[in-house]
């Protein structure tokens, strides 16, 4: 009888116990799970872009009729490069440089922003201005040119570019007339890049736009405007004419820099229309193992305006073949002769 | 202080206190007797409470096993694969509640390397967990214990993608009460004794980080940082740790294996995050005297006696 009462007891307790253990092993996030498969690998696509991306309304994109659009024959597709077409293709409706599809043998892309227009940019040019005894600072190339004007080329802002190097650069062009710092054809890179070469030119702390996120999983679902500043640099400033040269290629962080720069007090923008893309890309990927990248947090000017589209220069100039001829950059010769003259 | 184990005192203490007396051969001189009369009245006399040694038990492991992540602010997908981890615990008693409560160190760190479904991005994931815990012991049969307790702690860890721009990292944060549990039982198979037990810890409440939506870290270094600590219990946060160890006491050393199964999920901001991972581990644990500058004695009581 004791020996029964206590089996019954350790019995009870220990079928309570393994109940409780199963019960503290049992997950309570349901994670997605996609097939691998076309269809699959477009709705997870479909719905990462639907929940993430923060452009839908300001371009006035029906995402839901795109969906319905390319969803005929999704399941047909049985090449993967078919498939790969038709993400790519549904993703350029977004008409977005931050919007791409990667695999290993392609990568997805809406170049338009720049295809469409003149290139405003001749390498060759450039090379003929810097010669062969320029100096290089980081990510920098530069130069006095010889009418005393200072030209700075900064073709990344993925490439480094030290508080040092700038005192340096700065400080070569301190008995200049002014500088020019040629940011064509730069398609963008790191913000803090952007931030820290802008800091430069302020004289004191100066409102230059606004960033916004994503709150929720709906179109219209934004935080409110966060101010983005630029703080005036403790180093080396540089506060005599600045001519800052732009292309449609201009993109990213680029238009992030040259948006900044335009609330710089002795600051100009030569050159054309920059590309845009002020959208602060995130990623994802697809069951297929594709990273797709995707405008996330939108950035606006200091008034508030979206400058996705681009921004105008405050003089527009246009690259001139006649000048080209002559090994002569007309925006770059703009640039100068404006400096000059100040 | 000198640490000594728990199979009796040492006399190696007394040394620092006889310095001022003189030896003459074998034994002690009168006056040799009356220093060391004195000096023990005077340890015995000037703390009125009774003299208690304090008994530590200490175990520190190291341990490989499957890992899996979920963080839906990086990626829509599950990465699986392996981690590594230390554990280091250390228990004593207390004198509260007459020497029935036990506190508990409890240090977990842990890396892993995981990978997508299809084996084209690769995530590493790491944290850092300290609970600190109070638990009643109970004896209810022979053999047999159980304790009861609470635990305050957190954890710092973070999730990052080597692939991501601009979201590269989750970070994971939270502070937290739990609510924790433990049974310990003793046997023996044949000769050598087996000491069998099982830890879970369950935090209740808390507070825990999180970002919003779609936020980057670049707006929260813009200053945009406010909302993004919450209130966290079991309607945003499902965590859980089961802790199962086999000690073996042996003559220099006791082996510990363990099995340890971690599940870390939180629905906050709609971002979901699940962590879990099932590792063995295998170390060493001891039991060890502090002894107090208190006269000794051998009035102790062992955790896990």
């Amino acid at each position: 009888m004791f020996l029964t009462n206590h089996i019954n007891r350790y019995a009870v307790s220990g079928a309570r116990c393994t109940l409780l253990c199963t019960f503290l092993f049992f997950s309570c996030v349901e994670i997605d799970k996609y097939d691998n498969t076309a269809r699959g690998n477009f709705e997870a696509l479909w719905k990462i872009m639907d929940e993430h991306y923060c452009f839908f309304e300001y371009k006035q994109v029906d995402w839901d009729k795109i969906h319905a659009e390319y969803s005929q024959g999704i399941d047909t597709i049985t090449k993967v490069e078919s498939l790969f077409n038709v993400l790519d293709k549904m993703l350029q409706e977004l008409k977005d440089g931050h919007v791409n599809i990667t695999s290993s043998f392609n990568v997805g892309r809406y170049w338009k922003w720049f295809e469409d227009y003149p290139a405003n940019y001749k390498q060759e040019l450039i090379n003929a201005y810097l010669g062969t005894d320029y100096q290089i600072a980081g990510g920098m190339r530069y130069k006095i040119l010889d009418d005393n004007v200072g030209y700075m080329r900064y073709a990344d802002f993925s490439s480094s570019i030290g508080e040092t190097g700038l005192d340096y650069v700065l400080l070569k062009f301190r008995d200049c007339a002014g500088m020019i710092i040629d940011v064509r054809d730069n398609g963008g890179g790191m913000l803090s890049n952007s931030d820290r070469l802008a800091s430069r030119f302020f004289e004191e702390k100066t409102l230059v736009g606004y960033i916004q996120h994503k709150t929720g999983k709906g179109h219209n679902d934004f935080s409110e405007l966060t101010p983005q500043y630029i703080t005036p640099s403790l180093r080396v400033q540089y506060l005599k004419p600045v001519v800052v040269l732009t292309n449609r290629k201009c993109y990213s962080a680029t238009n992030d820099f040259v948006s900044a720069m335009t609330y710089a007090p002795h600051v100009t923008i030569v050159g054309d229309k920059t590309g845009g893309g002020s959208g602060l890309p995130f990623y994802s990927e697809i069951p297929i193992g594709w990273p797709v990248r995707f405008s996330a947090c939108p950035m606006y000017n200091a008034e508030k305006q979206q400058i996705e589209f681009g921004i105008e220069p405050d003089i527009p100039v246009g690259l001139s073949n006649e000048d080209a001829q002559k090994e002569k950059d007309t925006i770059i010769e703009a640039a100068r002769k404006l400096i000059i003259q100040h | 202080m000198k640490l000594r184990d728990n199979n009796g005192c040492s006399k190696n203490w007394l040394k620092p206190i006889f310095k001022g007396c003189k030896v003459h051969g074998a034994g002690y001189t009168v006056r040799e007797v009356r220093c060391a009369v004195l000096l023990c009245f005077l340890l015995c006399t000037v703390h009125r409470a009774p003299c208690t040694d304090r008994l530590i038990y200490q175990s520190t492991m190291a341990g490989i096993g499957s890992s899996s992540v979920y963080d839906s602010y990086l990626s829509p997908l599950e990465y699986k694969g392996y981690n590594f981890g230390l554990i280091y615990e250390e228990m004593s008693q207390t004198k509260i509640l007459k020497g029935n409560v036990f506190a508990q160190h409890l240090f977990q760190l842990e890396v892993s390397d995981t990978r997508n479904p299809a084996e084209t991005a690769e995530n590493y994931t790491g944290w850092l967990n300290y609970d600190y815990g109070l638990f009643y012991r109970f004896k209810p049969v022979q053999k047999f214990q159980f304790f009861a307790g609470v635990q305050a702690g957190g954890l710092l860890g973070f999730v990052y993608s080597l692939r991501n721009v601009n979201n590269p990292v989750s970070v994971k944060a939270y502070i937290n009460l739990n609510v924790s549990g433990m049974a310990v039982y003793s046997f023996q198979i044949k000769k050598q004794p087996v000491r069998l037990r099982y830890q879970v810890n369950v935090p209740a409440m808390g507070v825990l980080f999180s970002p919003h939506f779609g936020q980057s870290y670049y707006e929260i270094g813009l200053g945009d940082n406010a909302d993004l600590v919450y209130f966290a219990s079991f309607h945003n946060q499902w965590t859980v740790r089961n802790l199962l160890s086999v000690e073996l006491p042996f003559k220099t050393f006791t082996l510990r294996l363990a099995y340890l199964n971690n599940l870390y999920e939180t629905r906050q901001n709609q971002l979901q995050t699940h962590l879990s991972s099932s590792s063995f581990y295998i170390g060493l644990s001891k039991q060890f005297f502090i002894v107090s500058e208190r006269k000794p004695n051998n009035n102790f009581i062992n955790v896990f006696d």
